[in-house]
This record gives C-alpha cells, structure tokens and sequence, in this order.
C-alpha cells in the first residue's frame, strides 16, 4: 500500500449495526476501531487518534453531541470530521447536527454507496 | 291597586296629543282618563323597572318591576329616594352624579363600561344597567330612570367566559396530546428503522457478493430481502408523514415560486424509469405561472402523481404534465395512457391503504399512502384533487394549489369576516384608502372558506356571526395549516379580550372602532405588508 491505511473510529451501541459498518468499511481499505457507546469512545480516543469518526447519536451514557463536544477536548481531535449516523428522521434534527459541528449527517438505513463515497471525500480532503 | 297608587302621587301623567283627535264634541275627560289609563299599563307592561326621580333624589313614581327586583313595596319606594337603591360602599358619591346630571340632561346610559350595582331591600346586591332621560314635570325637570336587573345577562357571559376558559384548556390538552403523539411517532419511527438500516444494510453487503459468491437462487432469494425491507422503509416513512399531517404538525413553508422550474427538475428525476419502459414524458406548462405554495410539497405531490402515472403505464405510452389558471388558482393535470381506473374505484383511490385490485393488476409495488398524502397536502394549500378516468382509456390526475399573481408586489388584503353590511362597509372604507384590498364574508362558513381560497395577509373577525360562532372560526382559522400564519384581528362589542386571545386572536378591538386604532394594529402585528400605512 502506497498510502498509510487511515484508521476510522465507529462508535455504536448495537452489534449488528457495528459490525456491519466495520465491514464495509474495512473492505473498503480502512482500518477500524470500535466503540460500544460514547463513554467508552472518548477512552479509546485517548490512546488512539481516528483519521475520521462515525457516531450514533442516540447511546447510552452519552449522546452523540455530548461524545462530539468530549472529542473536540481531546488532542488530536480538534478537527477530525465526525459523522453522525441515525435512524431518527424527525425535520430540524440533521440542522441540529450540523450546527453542533458534525461533518456530515447520515441518515440509517444507510446506503452503502453513499456512505462510501462520503467517506473517500472527507478523508481526501483531510490529507490535502 | 296600581291605579290607587299612581293617584298617591301628586302629578299626573301629559296628554299625549296623539291621544286627542280633534274632532268636534270631543270628551275631554273622558280621553284624559283613558290616555291616563294607557299610560299606565304602558309603565307597568314595561319589563325593566322605572323610577322618576325630582331633582332631590326622591322617587315620585315606579311601576310593579321596580317592587320585585327591589324587594321594596310602592308605598315605600315612594318614599326612598334613589341613593336608598345604591351599594352602602358607592352611596356617598351619587348625589354628585345626580348633580352633575342636570348640568347636561340628555337621555344617556349611565356608567357606561362599569358594571354598576343595586342594593335589594335586604341588603342583596345585583348587576343593573341604567339609562337615564330627563323628562318635563309640574314643578321642574325630573329623571326617568329605566333599571334592568342585569343578573341573568352577568351570569351568561360568566358562563360564556368560563366555557371559553374550558375551551382554552381543552385547545391545550388537545395540543399536549398532539405533541405527545409526534413524539411517540418519531421514537416509533427511530426504533422501526434502526433495524432495517442492518437488515438492508447486510443484504446489501451479501449481494455484493464481497463475502463469497452467490449462486443464482441465492440472490434471486437475497433480492426478495432487499425489495421487500426497501418497501417496508418507504411505509414507515409515509405513515410518518401522514401521522405528522393528520396530528396537524406538518407546517407549510409558503413561498412565491415558478411550478415549472420545479416540475422540470422532477422530470429529470424520473425520465430514467420512464426511459426504461419507453414511456414518452411531456409538459405543456407557461413559464410565466407562479404559485404561492410549499416548494418541498408540491414537489411531493407531482413526485407522487408522476411515479403513479409512469408506473401504471405500459411500454410505449406517454405523460403529459399540464395547467391552466382557474380563477385564483391554478389547475395543473397529470394525465397518462396507462391502465386506466374504473369509476367505482375512483373514490376509494384516495384513502388510506386502499390498493385497487382491479387496477393495480400486475403492479404491487408502493405504500397505498401516496395518494391519502397528495389529498392531504393538496387541501392543507387550499386546493383539490380530481381523477378522471376510464379503464383502458388512461387517467388524469388534476389538483389545484394557489396562483400568485401579484408579481411579488400586490396591495396588502385584508378579509373582513362581518355580518352586517354596515360594520363590513365601514372597516372596507377605513382600509381602501390607505392602498388596502379588501373581501368580505358574511358567515364563519363564508369567512373560512375565503380565507382558505385566498390567505389574505390579515383577518378582521367578528365574533357574533350567524351560522357558525366566531370563536369557531378563529379557532379553524389559527388550527388550519394553511392560515394559521394569517394575524385575526377580532373586532367586536363583546369583553372577551382576554378569551380571544387565549383561542388565537392576534388583537382584540372593540366596537365602536376608529380608523386609526385598525390601521395602527395592522402597522403593528404585520409590520411586513402594513408598515407603510
């Protein structure tokens, strides 16, 4: 591999919907890290910092503003995108998201197409 | 007994000169007793107590309501003087009044805008309205005063401000519950599609096959998944939607737009499909129109109307996207060469859920929902739906949405919801000179039905209408989607400021109302369209 393999950080509560992101991201080419809520996000991101996060944003212990807002306090973190993935569809909410300072605003179900090429886009513009 | 009475006062009533023909040989006494006779049944007749008053305060005269609702006899009202009849507490002060009276006697209500009370022999006190006349006796001016015992009309409008007071409580449970059901529907919706964001999500994944190849009954098997969960995702997306517009929280944006940038851009959208089934898709709409509606839903409902159209038409067919101006509206058309739809299907095309076998031969696909939506969102605009068809012959799809033709720079209107020509004339000339247009209705029915059909920039509402109450009105008036942007000025006699408020009025005049007083709440509450009155 020319490039350095870039690391994304999923921060999700439920199992199959981790799993499932771990894998299409990893067949994707990314290295992945997993977070089973928000709590245990900002001890991972401690030792470890993400080319790029993928939050829920309805968890236990944190919500995913409250686990963004940690994550900007962290070194490192002050400008890593991070995207927020949920499947509530209520209006106003995705204005909420971006307000608060997530890069983008994924609604589940996820379309694989989509998620990926997001992806590429804020990473590629990371590394220029 | 009341003609004993009447003699134990010292004066007798005038002639009237109405009373005595002018003939010749005429009976004077005997017209003088009878013109004396009809007087007195007039006084007693009367369903108000009467009191002439001398200039001291004495009470000269009274008839048999005064002893009932006073609880005094004749004998001794006639020997009270009014201040007798008066609250212990406002006593002192009367005899002021009085005086002040005959400076400027003239037949007037008197403490106009206070509820003024009256003492009963036993102390009791009781709501009164009073008018006052200053009539000629033998020795001087003396004072007719007519007293109604305003006890029933008190207790009515107390009644009527308490059941306005329950209205406004149930108007917030009503909207707590609302709230309630929204936020049950939007955890529903999250907890419905938070696992089909795996399921679809895995299904995706295996078909791609990244994981091993599929054999051709596996994936026939995997696209049987995938179709059925994107299916069951698009009806929990529309029962969203028409959860949200039936428990009225969907909210229109409207904006002053082109239709046929927007209709273009859905075409685009659609051409794919339509490509793929060689089905022809055509508009035939001016570019000049422009409508007053939400852009988001009425893409919406010409996304629903086209997929329909496209999806029920058979290879080879054609689209045709059509509107024409209908008074203040505009008529746009979504006609097709599809399938057609028989007429006793043609009602039931519209609700919920409803699927019509016969038509929907061979094409299972959509929610059943689409169609309840487009009513839904159509009618929030003001507007209609129509179908027109016949099996084998094709379908046209017609609905209406709201023209605007002001070119961005139309006078303000203003609706006048009025009952009484006069009151409705007398606001229109208070309003036309300062540039403004106006419409009247002369019912609540009327009044919504306008304010509907033509979302003026402010209502004035009376609240004593006929057919339908004003508090009916502006409660549709600020519950409706589509005017509850819409300031009401209620105008009326009534003292119900702080209920109309409460039910949604923007302001509160009172009749007699000045020019000055509605131009200065327009300024006020739709600085947007009235600022440079």
């Amino acid at each position: 591999m020319v490039e350095q393999q870039k690391t994304i950080l999923v921060v999700e509560d439920r199992d199959a919907s981790r799993e499932l992101l771990r894998i299409i991201l990893e067949s994707a080419g990314y290295a992945v890290i997993e977070a089973v809520d928000g709590r245990d996000a900002l001890e991972i991101a401690q030792q470890t910092v993400a080319d790029l996060v993928i939050m829920d944003v309805y968890m236990p212990f944190l919500t995913g503003f409250e686990a963004l807002a940690g994550l900007r306090l962290l070194p490192g973190y002050n400008a890593v995108p991070v995207v927020a993935l949920t499947a509530s569809a209520m209006t106003g909410e995705r204005e909420r998201a971006l307000a608060a300072g997530f890069a983008e605003f994924l609604t589940k179900p996820v379309n694989l197409a989509r998620l990926r090429g997001l992806i590429r886009e804020l990473l590629r513009t990371e590394t220029i | 007994m009341a003609i004993a009475l009447l003699s134990q006062s010292h004066w007798s009533p005038p002639l009237h000169p109405d009373y005595m023909p002018l003939t010749s040989g005429f009976d004077y006494p005997a017209a003088a007793a009878n013109s004396a006779k009809r007087f007195r049944d007039l006084l007693e007749a009367a369903p108000d107590s009467i009191l002439e008053v001398e200039p001291g305060g004495r009470i000269v005269l009274c008839n048999a309501v005064s002893e009932r609702i006073f609880g005094y006899s004749r004998q001794e009202l006639q020997s009270m003087t009014v201040e007798d009849l008066i609250p212990d507490s406002s006593r002192g002060g009367h005899h002021h009044l009085r005086e002040a009276y005959w400076k400027k006697p003239t037949l007037r209500p008197m403490g106009s805008g206070r509820t003024l009370l009256a003492q009963r022999r036993d102390g009791s006190q009781f709501p009164v309205e009073i008018s006052l006349s200053p009539v000629q006796a033998e020795d001087g001016l003396h004072v007719i005063a007519i007293v109604r015992d305003a006890t029933e009309r008190k207790a009515a409008e107390e009644q009527i401000r308490e059941v306005n007071q329950q209205l406004a409580m149930r108007n917030h449970d009503v909207e707590r519950a609302n709230r309630l059901k929204s936020e049950f529907l939007a955890s529903m919706s999250h907890e419905l599609r938070t696992p089909l964001h795996t399921i679809i999500g895995f299904t995706e994944l295996l078909a791609e096959e990244a994981e091993g190849p599929l054999n051709d009954k596996q994936k026939r098997f995997l696209q049987h998944v995938h179709k059925d969960s994107l299916h069951l995702l698009a009806l929990i997306n529309d029962i969203l939607d028409l959860s949200k517009i039936e428990a009225g929280r969907m909210d229109l944006h409207r904006e002053r737009f082109n239709p046929k940038q927007v209709l273009l851009e859905t075409l685009t959208g659609m051409q794919q499909i339509a490509a793929g089934k060689n089905v022809t898709l055509e508009e035939r709409v001016s570019g000049d129109l422009h409508v007053f509606a939400d852009r988001t839903r009425f893409r919406e409902i010409l996304n629903n109307l086209l997929s329909n159209a496209v999806k029920f038409t058979p290879e080879g067919g054609f689209v045709l996207v059509s509107a024409v101006k209908e008074g203040r509206k505009v008529r746009f058309s979504v006609r097709d060469t599809g399938i057609g739809i028989a007429a006793e299907d043609q009602e039931a095309i519209f609700d919920k859920f409803r699927q019509v076998s016969s038509t929907t031969r061979g094409v299972r696909e959509g929610t059943g929902l689409g169609l309840a939506i487009v009513k839904h969102l159509v009618e929030m605009h003001g507007g209609n739906i129509h179908l027109e068809s016949e099996p084998g012959q094709g379908s046209t799809f017609s609905f209406t949405m709201p023209l605007d033709a002001s070119g961005g720079r139309e006078e303000p209107l203003v609706l006048i919801i009025e009952d009484e020509p006069g009151g409705r004339e007398l606001l229109a000339s208070y309003l036309n000179p300062a540039g403004i247009r106006t419409e009247w209705a002369a019912t609540g029915e009327q009044g919504l039905a306008k304010a509907l059909e033509l979302v003026p920039d402010a209502i004035t509402l009376d609240l004593l209408l006929p057919s339908r109450t004003g508090w009916a009105v502006l409660r549709e008036l600020t519950s409706h989607p589509l005017t509850a942007s819409i300031p009401v000025l209620v105008v009326s006699v009534l003292d119900e400021d702080q209920a109309a408020l409460d039910n949604g009025a923007t302001a509160y005049l009172r009749k007699p109302l000045k020019k000055e007083a509605l131009l200065r709440a327009l300024r006020q509450h739709v600085p947007a369209r009235f600022s440079t009155l």
